[in-house]
């Protein structure tokens, strides 16, 4: 039998077929090597939320163009939000720097308008913006929202603050004279203030429209006004009647000043109106304590200096009134003198320079704050600073950490001094006794009169003119005896005459006796005659 | 059962290009003049090189997405396993079987008994040559089904392009498979399976 020798040294010689696998490791290892060579940047992004985000299918764009996809999405350690890796393609390294920002582009449709449509089919993306600064980092923050003004825009972000957010609404617009000059980015609420922050953006070149001097007030809805003229209707624009809208200005009264930074705070106005009346930012406040009723004095009275507006009331400190502990409770009520009012220009130097001058005016002129009689039907109170030379001298005190000006009681006060005084005199006259004399006289008055009524009524005075009428009957026939055309006849009738008129004098005194008993005592009221007069 | 006697035990060889028979020490065919071999030559080193490079391809053509679908815009690119599970998921139980069974078991399966094979062969004293013939019989029924996958991507691909409302692309592990699954083809073709009985013979000597 042959041994199979041969066969067996061919076995063990390597074939050359082993060239094969090592050409695919060698081909497998360099594609492995070029692709994570190649591969761009691995951020990883922290968002809020991953709604609408799918590893290895959202994609990042910058400007519409895909520069890279989500390769996983994890929660937090703290359960908080969503770490989302990014792998950016490559070369995109340099659209990365320290202020790059992310966020998730999603459909958005407001009164201002409809952005992101294109994401109803094609699902939310991730937008990069590159920013220009500082280097890349491999950890960014998203940010929740799409910005409402895309970075690197020029313009200015100021905050804003109101009392009340009404109707104002992200994406509102902001306008200056009824031309949309910016937005309103963000509405929320500061807690430490207890005040609506609004975070509004002006763009270039509007932004220089804003200035010290300007103001904000709420310009939302429509405002009906009734007057003489008919009814007049008043509305920014229909954006702002929509989704609210806040519009600026420099009040008439106001100085532009200076275009402010970015970040500014300014105060939000509830309207035009409430805006122009205060047209002043800068303004020194002083404490006032008067000792004396408040009842009148409103917060945003006028504070008055001979006449003309200086500042305004701005808090009356009612949580004082708790700690108050002494006997003269001063309730102290905080004011703000605006050297705008002065003619000053409306900056922190003229405030220091009033302050100044206040001081030495308290000091050597007698400088005080009162209360007056604004209106005296509604009895509203206004603030008076005056010059009192009579005064003992004062200075300016500290209350608070505000300082306080010298008061002293004001014209409403002397008012009710003077009033107490007449009204004490006046119980001291002796009212009452006088009272009692006339009524004890009105009642003899009134009995005289009763007695006379009496008499005139009584049987013997009635009988009277009957019994005279029946003598005269009886001398009439006497008479008629004695013949017409006699002497005595004619003497006797002559006298008859006169006896017939005086009794008819009787009677008619008896008559108005009987209407009017008390002529007897006070003589008949007669109307004077009327007397021609020229009109005045 | 006999085993009967091999053309090598009894000093004869085939022309692998015309299977004419011949003496054994004959170096070339005299009619087609080819080489003339009793074995295939280096059949186990090529079988198990083939099964290395087949081994090696394997892990891309799972690893990296077969197809890239562009779904309304979206772009998703899917595994093979991926997509078993995705079908698994979706309640497809039997397009998920097919697959996962075309794709996965039998080229896994494939390569695993054709590297049993190579062992056996050259473990004459441990193995069992009827069970090693019926299994080299299986890797070749079963090697003509392992092309579905690549099949099913290439009609996918062809059929639906309708830009960005849906498209497919075929992926980099389409490739791979291919190449995995022809290259299976060229191991099994590489192994001798006159080896396994050569086995019987030295056995019987013994
Ligand atoms: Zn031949």
């Amino acid at each position: 039998m042959t041994e199979p020798t041969a066969t067996v040294s061919a076995a063990r010689r390597i074939s050359p077929i082993w060239f094969m696998p090592l050409l695919v490791i060698l081909i497998g290892g360099w594609v492995t090597t070029h692709y994570y060579l190649s591969q761009g940047p691995l951020v990883e992004i922290a968002f809020a939320t991953a709604e609408g985000l799918e590893a290895g299918r959202t994609r990042v764009r910058a400007l519409s163009v895909d520069v890279g996809v989500v390769k996983d999405i994890q929660l937090t350690d703290d359960l908080q939000g969503v770490n989302v890796s990014v792998q950016l393609n490559p070369g995109t390294d340099r659209l990365l720097h320290a202020d790059t920002q992310f966020w998730v582009v999603r459909p958005r449709l407001n009164a201002s308008g409809v952005s992101g449509l294109g994401t109803l089919l094609s699902g939310p993306y991730i937008e990069l913006y590159p920013g220009s600064d500082g280097k890349g980092e491999r950890r960014y923050t998203g940010l929740d929202d799409a910005p409402h003004t895309p970075p690197g825009v020029a313009g200015v972000r100021v905050e804003l603050f109101g009392t009340h957010a009404s109707s104002v609404s992200v994406g509102a617009p902001i306008l200056h004279r009824g031309l949309q000059v910016g937005q309103v980015e963000s509405v929320d609420l500061d807690m430490a203030r207890s005040q609506i922050r609004i975070s509004a953006f002006i763009d270039a070149p509007f932004d220089q429209l804003v200035t010290e001097g300007t103001r904000f007030w709420n310009a939302s809805g429509i405002s009906l006004r009734t007057g003489a003229e008919g009814v007049q209707v008043d509305a920014e624009s229909l954006t702002a009647v929509l989704s609210g809208g806040i519009a600026f200005a420099v009040p008439s009264q106001g100085t532009k000043g200076e275009p402010v930074e970015a970040g500014s705070r300014f105060e939000l106005f509830a309207s035009q109106q409430a805006a122009e009346s205060d047209p002043y930012r800068f303004a020194k406040r002083y404490v006032l304590q008067f000792e004396q009723s408040l009842r009148g004095l409103d917060e945003g009275a006028p504070v008055e200096y001979r006449g003309i507006r200086v500042g305004t009331v701005e808090r009356i400190l009612r949580e004082e009134l708790a700690k108050a502990h002494t006997s003269a409770i001063a309730v102290p009520v905080v004011i703000r003198l605006e050297p705008g009012r002065f003619g000053m220009p409306d900056n922190a130097e003229s405030v220091e320079l009033l302050s100044e001058r206040i001081e030495d005016t308290v000091a050597t002129m007698g400088l005080r704050a009162s209360l007056q009689t604004g209106n005296l039907i509604t009895g509203g109170l206004f603030v008076a600073i005056d010059h009192h030379p009579d005064q003992q001298t004062a200075h300016i005190g500290e209350f608070n950490g505000l300082s306080t000006l010298p008061t002293i009681s004001g014209g409403i006060e002397r008012l009710g001094q003077q009033l107490s005084t007449l009204l004490s005199k006046l119980n001291a006259l002796p009212l009452e006794q006088t009272t009692e004399e006339l009524n004890s006289t009105l009642a003899s008055a009134r009995h005289t009169l009763q007695s006379i009524e009496q008499l005139s009524r009584s049987e013997a005075v009635t009988a009277l003119p009957e019994q005279l009428a029946e003598t005269l009957e009886s001398a009439r026939t006497l008479l008629d005896s004695l013949g017409q055309d006699s002497a005595l006849q004619q003497e006797a009738e002559r006298n008859l005459r006169t006896l017939d008129s005086t009794l008819r004098k009787a009677n008619n005194l008896l008559d108005g006796l009987q209407a009017q008993p008390s002529s007897l005592l006070f003589p008949t009221q007669q109307a004077p005659d009327p007397e021609p007069r020229t009109p005045q | 059962m006999s085993s009967g006697q091999s053309a090598r035990a009894r000093g004869l060889a085939g022309c692998h290009s015309c299977l004419l028979v011949m003496s054994i020490d004959t170096e070339h065919c005299p009619r087609c003049h080819a080489r003339v071999h009793s074995r295939t030559p280096n059949s186990l080193q090529r079988t198990v090189a083939l099964i290395v490079v087949a081994c090696i391809l394997y892990l891309p053509a799972n690893l990296l997405p077969i197809t890239n679908t562009v779904y309304l815009g979206s772009y998703a690119p899917s595994t093979i396993i991926g997509g078993v599970i995705t079908l698994w998921q979706m309640g497809s139980y039997p397009i998920a079987l097919v697959i996962l069974i075309a794709s996965v078991l039998v080229p896994v399966g494939k390569l695993v008994v054709l590297s049993y094979l190579c062992w056996a062969a050259s473990r004459p004293q441990l193995a069992n040559p009827r069970q090693c013939a019926r299994l080299y019989r299986l890797t070749e029924f079963i090697g003509r089904w392992s092309m579905i996958d690549v099949f099913v991507v290439a009609i996918l691909v062809a059929l639906i392009k309708l830009g960005n409302i849906i498209s497919f692309y075929p992926g980099f592990a389409a490739l791979s498979f291919a190449a995995v699954v022809i290259i299976t083809m060229i191991a099994a073709e590489q192994f001798d399976p006159r080896l396994i009985w050569d086995n019987l013979e030295s056995n019987d000597h013994d």
